[in-house]
C-alpha cells in the first residue's frame, strides 16, 4: 500500500447526520478541532428525508439546513463525505483512524452545481434519498440543500460515456478518480452511525413489496414532502390518485421478538400521528386516518398534546392486533383483532407500516473492548474514549439525538483538552479602509451563473443599465460570481476603481452573502458596504418564459439594489468579553453533573442549591432503569463535586435577581438561613432546579390511609420498612394519576418504567404476592421495554383502564389491619368490573414543575412551557438551549425525564456553555437598534414589544428616553417599525434605505 | 410581446407588486420557488427585511405612493418566527392598517399578509400568481382617496 495521507484533529465525528453534526459543531464551539467522516455525499442524514417534525409540524430541512452550512463554514471542521471507517486502533486519547474515501468523481470545490450534467446523462437510477420513489441521473446531488451541493457519480449505475464530463463547464468531473485511503489520529471519537429503517421480514409479513401501496413510514415522509417524489401532492402509488383511508400499522418490526426486536423504537407513535395529520392537510378532498397501535407511546415533551389534537382532529386509534393485509377489489383490506376480541376488515387504499430504528452497527472495527453493543446492535460506552450517540446507542428522537449529541461532545471535549488537543479559528487581520466622507462609489457584478442566468436575462443590457446609474463606478459582467476566480476578479476591480460599495447580481444573499462580504472585507471594504440582487432564484429561474419582462425585472432589482447600498455606511459588531465562570442552580443529580462537565472543561463554577444538601430526588430513587443502582453513584458524583477544585458549593442559598446578558451575568442571591446577600459574576447559567412529585391529596384515598401510597414512597419503603413489604400479599399500581389529564395534559414518562421497576422489585421481595398495574398506554419506550417483558414471566398483571372508566379506591373506615383499601377496576377485555382488596395502592402521580420556576423565569428572562417546565428555544434543535442565550436547561426542570437522561442533558447543558465561555469575547449583530434621544418620548412601545428585553426605558437620565442593549439585540427591527416617532433606527435596513428601494423602483 | 424587446407603451400593463419578505421563511420560500423552477408572473419587487414586524404601515403606504400597485408582507408562519414573536406583531398591526386603508379608499385586493415558510416554494409561487391576477383584476393603482370617492372606489 502508498504512503497514506494523514489528517489529525481533536475530535473525529463518524456519521454526518443530526447527531454527528451537533456534536460537532459543540466541538467546534469549544475550540475542538473536528473531523466528520460521513458515508454518503452529504450531511443531513435521515433527518433531510423528513418531511416535518413533531409535535410542532416545524419543516424539517428548514431547521436542519442552517445546522449544515454552520457545519460547511466552521474553520474547525471538516467534513469528508462519502467516506468510511474501516479500522480503528489505539486507546482513548490517541486513536488511529483508517478511512476509505469512494470516488465521488466530481471535485466539490469546482462543481457550481448546475445541473449541466444531469441534463447530459443518459442514464437513469432509483433516487436513494427519495427512497427509490423517484429516478435520479447517474450523476445526482442528494438532495437540493445539499452540502456540500456538489453532484457526485453513482459509480455503480455510470456507464463511463463522458457525457457529463463534456457538458461540465467547469471542468469538476474526473471520472477516472478512484478510491483513497487516509490515517486520521483523533483524541476522542463520537460514533454518530445512526439507524436504518426497520427489518425487512418484519416490512413483508403486511405485504409490503407485494402491494405498491403498502409503503414504509420513511416513504410515506418523502410522499409527504413538497421537494419529493410527487411534490408533496399525496398520491397512492397504484392509482395515481388520492387515497380516502390511510392506515397506520404500528410496531412493525418494534416489540417483536418474532424478528429479535422486542425493543420500542420510541418514536413510531409520534411520527405516525404526525403523517396522519399531515395526510390530511395534503390531500384535497376529505380522507379518513386510522393507527393501529398496541400502546401510544407520547412520553415525548409536547407529544401528549400533539396525540389529543390528533383525536380530536378525527384521527382514528384503533388498540388491536393485525392479522394480514390483502389486496381485495383493488384495496387494501386489513385483517384485525380489536381489543375487545374478534376479527374485523377494514378496506383502506394505502398502508403505511411504522417501521422501526435498527442501528447501524460497526463494533468490528473497533479494538477488543472498546465498545460494546447489546443485544440489538445499539452501542455502549465503554472505554471512555468512544462515544455513541443519536440513535446508534438507543431508539431516539431527535431531540434526544441532539441532547445524546452536545453531551457526548462535552465528554470528548473534556478528553481533547486534558491532551492538548485544541485548535484555534482562522482569523485574518483586515484593516478595513476608512470611507467617511467619500461619495459612493458603487461596483456592480452581474453574474451569468452559467447559463442558469444568461439563458433568460440579458446579461448585457443589466450590465450597461446599471452603468448608467448615479454613483456607479464600474460595471461588469462575471460568468460564475462565485467561483475562486471571480472572487480575484472583484478584488481587484475594488482596488482599481476605488470601490466603496459593491452590488452583485446573482444567486441568493442567503447562501452567498457571505462569500462576497468575506470577498470585499479582504480587500479592506466593511461588509455592510454590500447588498445583493437576487436575479436568479427570484428572477431567471421563475420567469423563463417572459425573457424581456425578466430582464426588466433584473434592471430594476440592480437599481433597487444600487440605491441602497448607497445609503449603507461600515457597521461593526459590538464585542463583549466573557467572564469565563459558570453558575448551575440546583443542585440534583443534573446540576452536579453539569457543573462537573464545566469544571472538567477547565472552567470555574458556582453551584448552588435551595436546600441544605446535594442530590435532589435522586436521594429517594434505587435504580437507574437499567438497574444500576443509585446511591454509590449519587455518592460518588456528589463527593467528587464536592472535592473539585474548580467547583464551589453553595447549599442553602438562593438566587433572587439576575442580570445582564450572555457572557456577564450579574447574580445576586442570598446564603444559609441568614440570607447573606452575595453577588456573583458569570458568564453563563444553568437552570438544573428539578421537578417534583405531585401529592394526588384526596385522589384514590391518598392521604386517608397509610397504606395508600405514592410509586417515590413505596421507592423509600423498600428501605425502611422492607419487612413490611415482605408481607405484601396483594398490591395494585394506579397509572397516570394527575398525568395526561385536562389539567396536565402530559405525559410524566418515568412512571410507566418506574412503576415496572418497583412491581419487580416487590416480586423479589414477596414472590407469591399479587401485583396488578392499573394503566392507560405502557409507556416503556426504547430499551426499557425489556423490563416490561420482564413482567411477563413474573406474573405481572396488567389491566388497562379509560379515564372514563378510571378505577376507584375505597377507603375502609377502620384503616387498622383488619380492613383493606379496596380498588373498584374494570377490565375492558373481559367487559368485567372487579373489587379488589389491596394491602397496599400505589399510585404514579405526576412529576410537576418546580415551585421556583415562575419566579426564576421572571429573573432569568426566559420562559415557561404551558405546564410550567423551562422553555427551551427550539423543542427539535435546541433542546437545552434558552431563547434568551448565555442560559441553558439540564434535567426535569425543562420537563419530565428519568436519571439518566437527565444526567445527558446536564452534559449536553455543560456542552453548550462551555462554548460560550471559551471565547474569549463575542460578537454581537452587526446591525442592532440605535436611538434618536432627541425624538424620543419615552413612551415604552418598543420596551413592550422587544422579543428579547434589549430594549428598557432608561430612568436613569433626565428625560425619559429608550436605550438599547446591544449585547441583546437580533435587529430585528420591531421596535424601529412600532415607534410612533421614528426615533429608533436600524442602521442600513432603515426607513431611508426602505425609501431608496422603492424610489429606485420606478 | 415577442416581437418589442424593449419596454414600451404598447406593452400591456404588468401590475408591480412590492413584496416585503422575511429573511428566515418566507425569502428563503421565494427562493426555494426558484431552486424548484417554479413559475410565477415577473411582477413583484422584493425588498428583503429580518423580520415581518420590521415592516411599518409607513412602508406600505409609501410602497403606494412609489409606483406600486399592490403589496405583499410575508413572514414566517405562526411559532416559526427567529425572532419569536416579530410575526404575531406584524399582524397584528397590518389588521389595523387594512382598515385604514380601506377606509384611505385603497381597494383590499392590493394589500395583502402572508405566511410563506422556507418550504413553501410552490405556495410563494402560487400566492404571487394569485395576488397579481387579484390586482390585475383591480387595475393601476393611480393614488389615495378623492373627493369623487377614490380611484378604486368603483371596486370597493
Amino acid at each position: 500500500m502508498p504512503k497514506l495521507k494523514s489528517k489529525t484533529a481533536g475530535a473525529l465525528v463518524v456519521g454526518g447526520g443530526i447527531s454527528g453534526m451537533q456534536a460537532a459543531l459543540d466541538l467546534a464551539e469549544t475550540g475542538v478541532r473536528v473531523i466528520v467522516v460521513e458515508k454518503t455525499p452529504s450531511l443531513g442524514g435521515h433527518m433531510a428525508q423528513l418531511d416535518k417534525t413533531f409535535p410542532t409540524n416545524d419543516c424539517s430541512m428548514c431547521i436542519l439546513s442552517p445546522k449544515m452550512v454552520a457545519c460547511g463554514r466552521d474553520s474547525l471542521i471538516e467534513f469528508l463525505s462519502l467516506s468510511e471507517v474501516v479500522e480503528i486502533s489505539g486507546k482513548p486519547g490517541r486513536y488511529t483512524v483508517l478511512v476509505r474515501v469512494a470516488p465521488r468523481k466530481v471535485d466539490p470545490r469546482k462543481c457550481l452545481s448546475c445541473g449541466a450534467c444531469v441534463k447530459a446523462c443518459p442514464v437513469t437510477r432509483a433516487g436513494v434519498f427519495d427512497q427509490g420513489l423517484s429516478e435520479t441521473a447517474a450523476i445526482y446531488r442528494p438532495f437540493p440543500q445539499a452540502y456540500p451541493n456538489a453532484y457526485a457519480i453513482d459509480e455503480a449505475a455510470c456507464i463511463q460515456c463522458g457525457k457529463c464530463v463534456e457538458a461540465c463547464p467547469a471542468g469538476a468531473i474526473d471520472l477516472k478518480e478512484t478510491e483513497q485511503f487516509l490515517r486520521l489520529t483523533a483524541g476522542a471519537i463520537v460514533w454518530a452511525g445512526g439507524y436504518r429503517p426497520g427489518a425487512i421480514d418484519a416490512l413483508t409479513l403486511y405485504g409490503y413489496r407485494q402491494y405498491r401501496d403498502v409503503i414504509t413510514s420513511l416513504e410515506m415522509e418523502r410522499l409527504l414532502s413538497s421537494s419529493g417524489p410527487t411534490g408533496g401532492k399525496l398520491l397512492v402509488p397504484s392509482t395515481g390518485k388520492e387515497p380516502e383511508k390511510i392506515a397506520f400499522i404500528q410496531c412493525v418490526g418494534s416489540r417483536d421478538v418474532r424478528f429479535g426486536k422486542p425493543y420500542c423504537s420510541s418514536v413510531c407513535c409520534t411520527y405516525s400521528i404526525k403523517e396522519a395529520l399531515l395526510s390530511r392537510e395534503h390531500c384535497a378532498g376529505p380522507v379518513e386516518t386510522k393507527i393501529f397501535y398496541m400502546d401510544i407511546r407520547t412520553q415525548g415533551k409536547g407529544f401528549e398534546r400533539y396525540y389529543m389534537r390528533a383525536e380530536k382532529e378525527g384521527v382514528a386509534f384503533e388498540r388491536s392486533r393485525i392479522v394480514g393485509v390483502v389486496k381485495q377489489g383493488g384495496r387494501l383490506q386489513i385483517t384485525y383483532s380489536p381489543e375487545t376480541g374478534g376479527v374485523r376488515r377494514e378496506p383502506f387504499d394505502l398502508v403505511v407500516l411504522a417501521v422501526g430504528l435498527v442501528p447501524e452497527t460497526a463494533t468490528e472495527i473497533f479494538p477488543p473492548g472498546e465498545l460494546a453493543h447489546d443485544a440489538y446492535g445499539f452501542l455502549k460506552e465503554s472505554s471512555g474514549g468512544v462515544f455513541p450517540v443519536g440513535a446508534s446507542a438507543m431508539p431516539r428522537d431527535i431531540p434526544e439525538s441532539v441532547v445524546s449529541a452536545s453531551a457526548a461532545a462535552a465528554r470528548a471535549a473534556i478528553q481533547a483538552r486534558s491532551r492538548g488537543m485544541r485548535g484555534e479559528r482562522k482569523q485574518g487581520a483586515v484593516t478595513e479602509k476608512n470611507i467617511s466622507g467619500e461619495p459612493a462609489r458603487v461596483g456592480v457584478f452581474v453574474c451569468h451563473c452559467g447559463t442558469n442566468i444568461a439563458s433568460v436575462v440579458d446579461v448585457h443590457a443589466v450590465k450597461d443599465a446599471a452603468k448608467g446609474l448615479p454613483s456607479v463606478a464600474y460595471a461588469g459582467e462575471l460568468l460564475y460570481a462565485c467561483s475562486e476566480d471571480s472572487q480575484k476578479a472583484i478584488q481587484e476591480k475594488v482596488a482599481k476603481h476605488h470601490l466603496n460599495r459593491v452590488v452583485v447580481a446573482s444567486c441568493s444573499p442567503r447562501t452567498h452573502a457571505v462569500l462576497f462580504q468575506e470577498t470585499i472585507h479582504q480587500e479592506g471594504l466593511n461588509p455592510a458596504l454590500f447588498e445583493m440582487a437576487n436575479i436568479r432564484d427570484q428572477c431567471s429561474w421563475v420567469h423563463g418564459e417572459t425573457p424581456e419582462l425578466a430582464t426588466a425585472k433584473a434592471e430594476e432589482l440592480v437599481r433597487m439594489a444600487v440605491s441602497k447600498v448607497r445609503t449603507h455606511r461600515p457597521l461593526t459588531p459590538q464585542t463583549l468579553e466573557v467572564t469565563h465562570r459558570a453558575l448551575v442552580i440546583g443542585g440534583g443529580i443534573a446540576g452536579m453533573s453539569a457543573a462537573l462537565g464545566i469544571a472538567r472543561q477547565g472552567y470555574g463554577v458556582t453551584l448552588v442549591e435551595k436546600s441544605e444538601r446535594l442530590g435532589g430526588i435522586a436521594r429517594t430513587l434505587r435504580e437507574f432503569w437499567d438497574g444500576r443502582p443509585v446511591p454509590p453513584f449519587l455518592s460518588s458524583l456528589t463527593e467528587t463535586v464536592g472535592k473539585h477544585p474548580a467547583i464551589e458549593v453553595r447549599t442553602e442559598t438562593q438566587v433572587t435577581e439576575i442580570k445582564g446578558y450572555k457572557g456577564r451575568f450579574d447574580v445576586a442571591m442570598q446564603c444559609g438561613n441568614t440570607g447573606t446577600p452575595r453577588h456573583e459574576t458569570c458568564g453563563a447559567i444553568i437552570l438544573a432546579t428539578g421537578a417534583r412529585e405531585w401529592a394526588p391529596d384526596g385522589l384514590y384515598g391518598y392521604g386517608q390511609d397509610n397504606r395508600i401510597v405514592t410509586q417515590l414512597e413505596l421507592n423509600g419503603l423498600f428501605e425502611t420498612a422492607p419487612e413490611s413489604i415482605k408481607k405484601l400479599r396483594r398490591v395494585v399500581m394506579i397509572q397516570c394519576v394527575g398525568s395526561r389529564t385536562e389539567e396536565r395534559p402530559y405525559c410524566s414518562r418515568v412512571c410507566c418504567t418506574q412503576a415496572i421497576q418497583n412491581a419487580l422489585r416487590l416480586k423479589e421481595q414477596a414472590p407469591d404476592a399479587q401485583v396488578i398495574v392499573a394503566y392507560r398506554d405502557v409507556r416503556t419506550y426504547g430499551l426499557r421495554e425489556d423490563l416490561y417483558l420482564r413482567t411477563r414471566d413474573r406474573g405481572i398483571i396488567f389491566v388497562r383502564y379509560d379515564p372514563e372508566n378510571a378505577p376507584d379506591v375505597r377507603v375502609p373506615e377502620d384503616t387498622g389491619i383488619t380492613q383493606l383499601p379496596v380498588v373498584r377496576l374494570r377490565d375492558p377485555i373481559l367487559e368485567r368490573t372487579f373489587e379488589i382488596p389491596a394491602d397496599m395502592v400505589v399510585l404514579a402521580a405526576a412529576m410537576i414543575p418546580g415551585e421556583s420556576n415562575r419566579e426564576l423565569a421572571q429573573m432569568a428572562k426566559v420562559s415557561l412551557d404551558p405546564d410550567g417546565f423551562f422553555l427551551e428555544a427550539h423543542v427539535k434543535l435546541r433542546p437545552v438551549d434558552c431563547a434568551m442565550e448565555g442560559i441553558f436547561l439540564a434535567g426535569t426542570a425543562q420537563g419530565p425525564k428519568d436519571l439518566e437522561e437527565s444526567i445527558e442533558q446536564a452534559y449536553a447543558a455543560a456542552s453548550r456553555a462551555c462554548g460560550l465561555l471559551s471565547k474569549e469575547v463575542i460578537e454581537g449583530e452587526a446591525s442592532v437598534a440605535e436611538v434618536e434621544e432627541s425624538r424620543c418620548a419615552g413612551c415604552g412601545l418598543c420596551e413592550a414589544v422587544c422579543p428579547f428585553h434589549a430594549i428598557e426605558i432608561d430612568v436613569t437620565k433626565p428625560k425619559r428616553v429608550s436605550a438599547v442593549n446591544a449585547a441583546l439585540c437580533k435587529g430585528c427591527g420591531a421596535c424601529v417599525a412600532s415607534c410612533r416617532n421614528g426615533a429608533i433606527h436600524l442602521p442600513n435596513t432603515d426607513d431611508v434605505q426602505v425609501v431608496e428601494m422603492l424610489r429606485a423602483m420606478g | 410581446m415577442t416581437e418589442s424587446k424593449k419596454q414600451d407603451s404598447t406593452r400591456p400593463w404588468q401590475p408591480k407588486i412590492v413584496a416585503f419578505l422575511c429573511r428566515w421563511c418566507s425569502y428563503a420560500g421565494a427562493d426555494l420557488a426558484g431552486v424548484s423552477r417554479l413559475s410565477y408572473p415577473p411582477t413583484t419587487r422584493v425588498i428583503l427585511v429580518p423580520c415581518s414586524s420590521r415592516i411599518s404601515s409607513y412602508h406600505i403606504i409609501k410602497a403606494l405612493m412609489e409606483g406600486a400597485d399592490g403589496v405583499l408582507v410575508s413572514g414566517c408562519h405562526p411559532g416559526d418566527c427567529h425572532y419569536l414573536t416579530g410575526n404575531l406583531l406584524a399582524r397584528r398591526k397590518f389588521i389595523l392598517l387594512k382598515r385604514l386603508l380601506s377606509y384611505m379608499g385603497v381597494a383590499e385586493q392590493r394589500v395583502r399578509f402572508a405566511w410563506v415558510s422556507a418550504s413553501e416554494g410552490e405556495e410563494f409561487a402560487a400566492l404571487i400568481t394569485e395576488i397579481t391576477e387579484k390586482v390585475r383584476t383591480v387595475g393601476p393603482f393611480r393614488g389615495f382617496l378623492r373627493k369623487d370617492g377614490g380611484e378604486d372606489a368603483a371596486t370597493l
